[in-house]
C-alpha cells in the first residue's frame, strides 16, 4: 500500500467525479471519499501519528482536500440534476450543431493524385519505378538522342550542379532519363510509370514552375503501336477524371521518340467551349508522347529491330490542377496549410 | 516563327482555306500554330516550328510544301530565269580561299554588277515587316526575303570595299586570330578568338561567318557591284561562336540547326533574279563554288509494313506513295518495300521511322484507332520503396500531421542559421535565384519556414515532409538521400509528447519495435539540452528535439517548436508489414500496480527492460502510468508507478501464481537498489 498522498487522492477523486454519469454514481463516490470510513477520513486519522512539526501543514492539506471534494461533488450534482431534468422535459436536441472535429492530417494533393495514377496504371500491368533527381548528362540527354551542342537541347533549360571533379551532373530536366535507366537494367517486355520531381532553369508564373512534377510512362514489347498508346491514355483519362474525355494526338518533336505526339484533352473548365484556362482553344496540352526512337534502344543495348515501344511524359501537377481545379501551380510547393488542408 | 498568309497563298493557284482554318489544319498535320494576327492587309501565322524542321520550314517554301501535301494541292514554287551577262565571269572578279572544309563545307558566290541600291518596293517591304524584319535597302531586303523563302541565309558584300587594288578580290574563309576585332553592320565591335570563323579579305575580317556582316564591307547607297554569298557552315562552329559572342541572328539560328548545302544554288539564283528584277543588276556568267565533298542523296529502304506496326493503322500503299511524293520525296524503287530518296532540304530524315512520321501525320493521327495492347499478362511487381513511402505518409497523416512539399533549393541565409558547412553542400552552377545557391542537405530548414509561415494563420501547426536531400560527405562524394521530417508548433511543451507519440505510432505501424531515444548534445539545429538520437537497434536513424530558441526567434516563431528528421534509406530495410494476431484469452486478466522508488536520473526504459529480461510468461503487459516527484519523497528520488497485467491463455491465474511472478520482479528490482513502496 502506497503512502497517503493528498495530491494523488485529489487527482483520482477529481477524475472519478468528472466521469460520474448519474446521481447514483456520484453518491457512491461521495461515500468512498467523504463517508464515515472514506479516504479523507484516513488523512485526519493519520494526523495523530504525524510528527509535531508537520501537524499544521498536514491538517491544512487534509482540510483543503475535504473542502475541495465537497465543492466538486456539489457542482457535479447540479450538472447531473439539470441534465436529468432536461432529459425529462425532452429539450430540443439540435443535430445541426457541428460535430467535434477530430485532429487529422492531410495528404498533399500530388500524393493523392499520384495514388490514383499508380492504382490506374498498376491495374493495367504497369510497374512503378523511381529515379534520382541529380542526373548525369548521359541519362538526361545523350542516351535520349539529344546530342550535345545541338539546339534541340535548348528545349530543356538546365540547372547544373557545380562539379567537384566528378562527371558533369545536373538536376534532371524530365523523368525521361528513367527510360534509359530502366532499359539498361531490365529485360523487355516491360511497362512502367515513373512519377518524379524535375527542374528547369525557367522563370515561374501561375502555370510554370522551375521545380515541377512529371509522370513518365514506357511500354516496350515485340509489337507495340501508337494505337495501343491511344487506348492506354484514353483509359487513364477516363478513370482519372471520371468521364469519357475527348483527347487528340498532334504532331510534335522529341529527339527520343519517332513519331512524336502532343497529347491534348478537352478543357475541363469549359468543356471545350474555350475559356481563359485553355486560352480560348478548348484544348489543354497534357503530355508529350511517341514511339521510342531506335537510338534510345541502341544506347541501352537493345536491338531496335526486335523491340518496339512507346513513351509518354505527363505533367503530374497539371493532371492534379485539372482534377482539383487549382489555378496556381506554385501552390504545390508553398507549404501553405490554407491550401493543403482543402485536400 | 512568323509566316505570311498571302505569301503562302502566292504559291497556289487555288484559294487556300481561311487563316483560322489553315491554322487548324497545319496544327493537326504539321506544327502547332500559336497565333493568327491580322497585319497590313495580311495575316501572320505564328507557327511553332520544332527544331527537326529547322532545315526546311524556317522558310515559306517548306511550309507551302506541307500545305500542298495536306490539302493535295499542286504547288508552284518560282523557278528563276536568269539573264546572265555573257562577257563577265564571276571567276575573274573573285577568288575563294578556304582551307577548312569541315568548318565550311560549301561556299558559293555570284557577282552582280551595275546594281542600283535604293528603297525596296512596297510589296517586298510589307512581306518582310509582316514576318518581323525591318527593311534596309533593296539588296539587303532581297537577301533576307530569299532567306525567308528558301531558308538559306545569304549575305551581300560591296565588291569595291573588299580591299585590294587588283580587279580580282580574294575571299578567305578562316578562323579569326585571337584579339582580332570586327565592327558589325549595327556598329557594335566584337573581339574575336581562334574558334570563331570569319569571312575575310587579305586585310582583315569582312563578316563573322554565318552570324553577321561587317560594316566595312556592307552595301550602301554607292554600291555598284555586289558579291552575293551563299554558304554552308558547320552548325557547331556557328553555335559556339554565337554563344561566345552572345550574338544570335536570323542567320546563326538557321545555321546552328544544320542546313543542307544543296539549298545554296537555288537560293543564289533566286536572289540574283530578284536583284536583276528590282535593282537592275547584271549577274556575271557563273557561280564560283567551293564544294569539295558533294552531299549524297539519302536513300531509305522503307518496309511499308512498319507503318502499320508502329502506328496501328493500315494506310493504302498508293496513299503512302502519294504523301511521300507530295512532300518532295522520290520513290526510286518498289519491290515489297519502297526505296525513298529524301528531298535536298530534309536533313532531318535518315531512318524509316522518320518516314512513318511523315506519312502518319499527313494521313492524320486522328485516324489512329484505340487498340488495347495484346500482351502477356504479367502482374506488376509492387515497388517496395513506393509502398513504404506511402505507408509512412499515411502514418503521419493519421497522427494529425499534414504533408508539405518544398523546393529543393537552400537559402544562403538558412545555410548559416542551421550551421551547414559549405564543403558539405551541393552547390549549383547556375542557381535560379542567387540567394538560393545550394540544394537542401536537410528537410528541416524549409519545414520550419513552413511552420513560421503557417503560425500566422493557425493556432497549432503539425506538418511533415518526405523528400530528398543532397550533400557531400568527407571525400566530396555526392549523396542523394530520402528523409522524413516532422514538426509540431503551438502545443507548448506538450508538443514534445505529441511528436514522440507520432514517432512511436509511425515506427510501430511500420514494424520497427526495437527503438530508443538517446540523449545527445551534438546538434546545430536543436537545443543542446533537448535533443535525442533516434535509434532503431544499434543504428542511429535520426534526430529529434526542441528547436534552438535563437532559431525560433530568427524565424519569428512564437513558442516552442519540436521537430524530427530521419534517414529513410536507413529505415527502409528495417520496415516490416508482418502482423501476427495474438489470440484473445478466455481467462480474465489480473492487474497489479507496482510502485518503485528510484534515483531521479533512472530512466523508465531501464526498469521496463529489466522486467522484460525476466521473461515471465504470464506477464502480458507492463505500462508506466505515473511518475511522481514530491517533497515527501527522499531527496534525488522519484516514484515510478507501473501497472502490470497478468494473464494466461490456458487458465485463470491463482493469486499464488501472480504473487510468485510479482516476487521475481520485486527481487530483481531490489538487486538493482530500487525500493518497492
Amino acid at each position: 500500500m502506497a503512502e497517503l498522498n493528498p495530491e494523488t487522492t485529489r487527482n483520482q477523486a477529481e477524475k472519478a467525479i468528472f466521469a460520474a454519469q448519474n446521481l447514483k454514481d456520484l453518491e457512491r463516490i461521495f461515500s468512498y471519499y467523504l463517508g464515515k470510513k472514506g479516504e479523507v477520513k484516513k488523512f485526519f486519522e493519520k494526523l495523530k501519528t504525524v510528527p509535531a512539526g508537520q501537524k499544521k501543514d498536514w491538517g491544512m492539506e487534509a482540510n483543503e482536500l475535504k473542502v475541495f471534494l465537497e465543492k466538486e461533488i456539489a457542482e457535479r450534482k447540479t450538472v447531473l440534476e439539470k441534465s436529468s431534468s432536461r432529459r425529462g422535459k425532452k429539450k430540443f436536441f439540435d443535430p445541426d450543431r457541428p460535430g467535434r472535429k477530430p485532429e487529422i492530417g492531410h495528404l498533399h494533393p500530388l500524393t493523392q493524385a499520384k495514388r490514383e495514377i499508380i492504382s490506374i496504371f498498376t491495374s493495367m500491368g504497369f510497374n512503378v519505378a523511381l529515379g534520382p533527381e541529380i542526373e548525369d548528362e548521359w541519362h538526361n540527354f545523350d542516351a535520349l538522342n539529344i546530342p550535345k551542342d545541338h539546339p534541340a537541347r535548348d528545349a530543356w533549360s538546365t540547372v547544373w550542379v557545380k562539379s567537384s571533379g566528378e562527371k558533369q551532373l545536373l538536376l534532371r530536366t524530365h523523368t525521361s532519363p528513367m527510360q534509359a535507366r530502366y532499359l539498361e537494367t531490365h529485360q523487355p517486355p516491360l511497362r512502367i510509370i515513373v512519377p518524379g520531381k524535375v527542374f528547369r532553369y525557367e522563370a515561374t508564373d501561375t502555370s510554370h514552375e522551375a521545380q515541377f512534377y512529371q509522370l513518365e510512362g514506357l511500354m516496350v514489347d515485340r509489337s507495340v503501336s501508337a494505337a495501343n498508346l491511344k487506348a492506354v491514355i484514353g483509359e487513364f483519362f477516363k478513370r482519372f477524371f471520371g468521364q469519357d474525355l475527348r483527347f487528340r494526338l498532334r504532331p510534335d518533336f522529341f529527339p527520343f521518340t519517332e513519331p512524336s505526339f502532343e497529347v491534348a484533352m478537352t478543357c475541363l473548365a469549359c468543356l471545350g467551349k474555350g475559356c481563359s484556362v485553355c486560352k480560348k482553344t478548348g484544348w489543354l496540352e497534357m503530355a508529350g508522347a511517341g514511339m521510342v526512337h531506335p537510338n534510345v534502344f541502341k544506347a541501352c543495348g537493345l536491338n531496335p529491330k526486335e523491340w518496339k515501344g512507346w513513351a509518354f511524359g505527363f505533367g503530374w501537377d497539371r493532371l492534379a490542377m485539372m482534377k482539383y481545379k487549382i489555378d496556381n501551380i506554385r501552390l504545390f510547393n508553398s507549404g501553405d496549410l490554407r491550401f493543403l488542408e482543402q485536400f | 516563327m512568323k509566316f505570311s498568309y498571302l505569301w503562302l497563298q502566292s504559291y497556289f493557284k487555288k484559294k487556300l482555306p481561311s487563316p483560322d482554318k489553315l491554322a487548324e489544319i497545319l496544327s493537326d498535320h504539321f506544327a502547332n500554330v500559336e497565333k493568327i494576327k491580322k497585319d497590313k492587309g495580311d495575316f501572320v501565322l505564328d507557327i511553332e516550328i520544332r527544331p527537326n524542321r529547322a532545315g526546311d520550314c524556317f522558310g515559306h517554301w517548306g511550309v507551302a510544301r506541307e500545305i500542298a501535301a495536306i490539302l493535295r494541292l499542286p504547288l508552284n514554287l518560282p523557278s528563276p530565269t536568269l539573264r546572265k551577262d555573257k562577257r563577265e565571269k564571276t571567276g575573274s572578279l573573285v577568288a575563294l580561299e578556304i582551307n577548312d572544309s569541315r568548318a565550311c563545307p560549301r561556299y558559293s558566290t555570284i557577282v552582280i554588277k551595275e546594281v542600283r541600291v535604293g528603297p525596296s518596293p512596297l510589296w517586298l517591304k510589307k512581306r518582310l515587316e509582316v514576318c518581323g524584319l525591318q527593311s534596309i535597302n533593296n539588296i539587303v531586303d532581297i537577301a533576307n526575303y530569299v532567306m525567308l523563302e528558301t531558308n538559306q541565309p545569304l549575305h551581300a558584300f560591296d565588291w569595291e570595299k573588299i580591299s585590294e587594288e587588283t580587279n580580282k578580290k580574294t575571299i578567305i574563309v578562316r578562323f579569326a586570330k585571337d584579339g582580332e576585332k570586327m565592327t558589325t553592320l549595327d556598329d557594335k565591335t566584337y573581339e574575336l578568338s581562334e574558334d570563331i570563323l570569319v569571312i575575310a579579305s587579305q586585310s582583315g575580317p569582312l563578316a563573322i561567318a554565318g552570324i553577321k556582316g561587317g560594316r566595312n564591307s556592307g552595301i550602301d547607297g554607292k554600291t555598284k557591284t555586289v558579291v552575293l554569298e551563299g554558304a554552308n557552315f558547320n552548325p557547331l562552329v556557328i553555335r559556339r561562336a554565337s554563344q561566345k559572342l552572345k550574338l544570335k541572328t536570323d542567320a546563326s539560328w538557321r545555321f546552328e540547326h544544320g542546313l543542307s548545302p544543296d539549298l545554296i544554288e537555288p537560293s543564289l539564283e533566286r536572289t540574283a533574279q530578284l536583284i536583276q528584277e528590282i535593282a537592275g543588276g547584271k549577274p556575271a556568267k557563273e557561280i564560283v563554288d567551293f564544294y569539295p565533298v558533294k552531299r549524297k542523296a539519302t536513300l531509305i529502304k522503307l518496309e511499308t509494313s512498319i507503318i502499320g506496326s508502329l502506328l496501328g493503322i493500315d494506310i493504302p500503299s498508293k496513299e503512302v506513295k502519294r504523301i511521300l511524293v507530295s512532300l518532295g520525296f522520290k520513290i526510286k524503287a518498289t519491290a515489297g518495300f519502297l526505296l525513298v530518296e529524301t528531298p535536298i532540304s530534309r536533313v532531318d530524315i535518315s531512318i524509316p521511322e522518320n518516314l512513318v512520321e511523315e506519312v502518319g501525320r499527313i494521313w492524320g493521327y486522328k485516324n489512329i484507332p484505340y487498340q488495347p495492347p495484346a500482351v502477356l499478362l504479367l502482374p506488376p511487381l509492387e515497388n517496395k520503396d513506393v509502398f513504404w513511402e506511402e505507408k509512412t505518409r499515411d502514418s503521419f497523416a493519421k497522427a494529425g500531421f499534414s504533408e508539405v512539399w518544398n523546393y529543393s533549393f537552400l537559402q544562403n541565409k538558412a545555410a548559416k542559421t542551421f550551421g551547414f558547412k559549405k564543403e558539405n553542400l551541393v552547390e549549383l552552377e547556375n542557381p535560379l535565384d542567387e540567394n538560393r545557391p545550394y540544394l537542401v542537405p536537410s528537410l528541416l530548414p524549409s519545414l520550419l519556414a513552413n511552420v513560421a509561415f503557417n503560425s500566422k494563420f493557425f493556432k497549432t501547426v503539425k506538418i511533415f515532409e518526405l523528400g530528398r536531400v543532397f550533400f557531400r560527405n568527407q571525400d566530396a562524394k555526392l549523396s542523394e538521400e530520402r528523409r522524413v521530417a516532422a514538426a509540431v508548433w503551438g502545443k507548448g511543451e506538450q508538443g514534445f509528447w505529441e511528436l514522440k507519440g507520432c514517432l512511436e505510432l509511425f515506427l510501430s505501424e511500420l514494424g520497427i519495435v526495437d527503438f530508443d531515444c538517446e540523449k545527445t548534445d551534438r546538434s546545430d539545429i536543436f537545443d543542446k539540452g533537448g535533443v535525442f538520437k533516434i535509434k532503431a537497434g544499434r543504428e542511429t536513424i535520426g534526430n529529434f528535439g526542441k528547436l534552438r530558441t535563437d532559431i525560433e526567434k530568427l524565424l519569428e516563431i512564437d513558442g516552442f517548436v519540436f521537430a524530427l528528421e530521419m534517414n529513410f534509406e536507413k529505415l527502409t530495410p528495417l520496415f516490416s508489414s508482418e502482423k501476427i494476431y495474438h489470440s484473445l484469452s478466455k481467462h480474465p486478466p489480473t492487474k497489479r500496480d507496482l510502485a518503485l522508488l528510484v534515483p531521479t536520473k533512472t530512466r523508465a526504459k531501464e526498469i521496463l527492460s529489466l522486467i522484460e529480461s525476466l521473461k515471465i510468461p504470464v506477464l502480458s503487459k507492463t505500462e508506466l502510468f505515473d511518475i511522481y516527484q514530491g517533497k515527501e519523497l527522499p531527496e534525488e528520488k522519484k516514484n515510478f508507478a507501473f501497472r502490470l497485467t497478468f494473464r494466461s491463455k490456458e487458465k485463470t491465474l491463482s493469486s499464488e501464481e501472480i504473487e510468485l511472478a510479482l516476487g521475481k520482479i520485486i527481487k530483481a528490482a531490489e538487486v538493482r537498489g530500487w525500493k518497492i513502496r
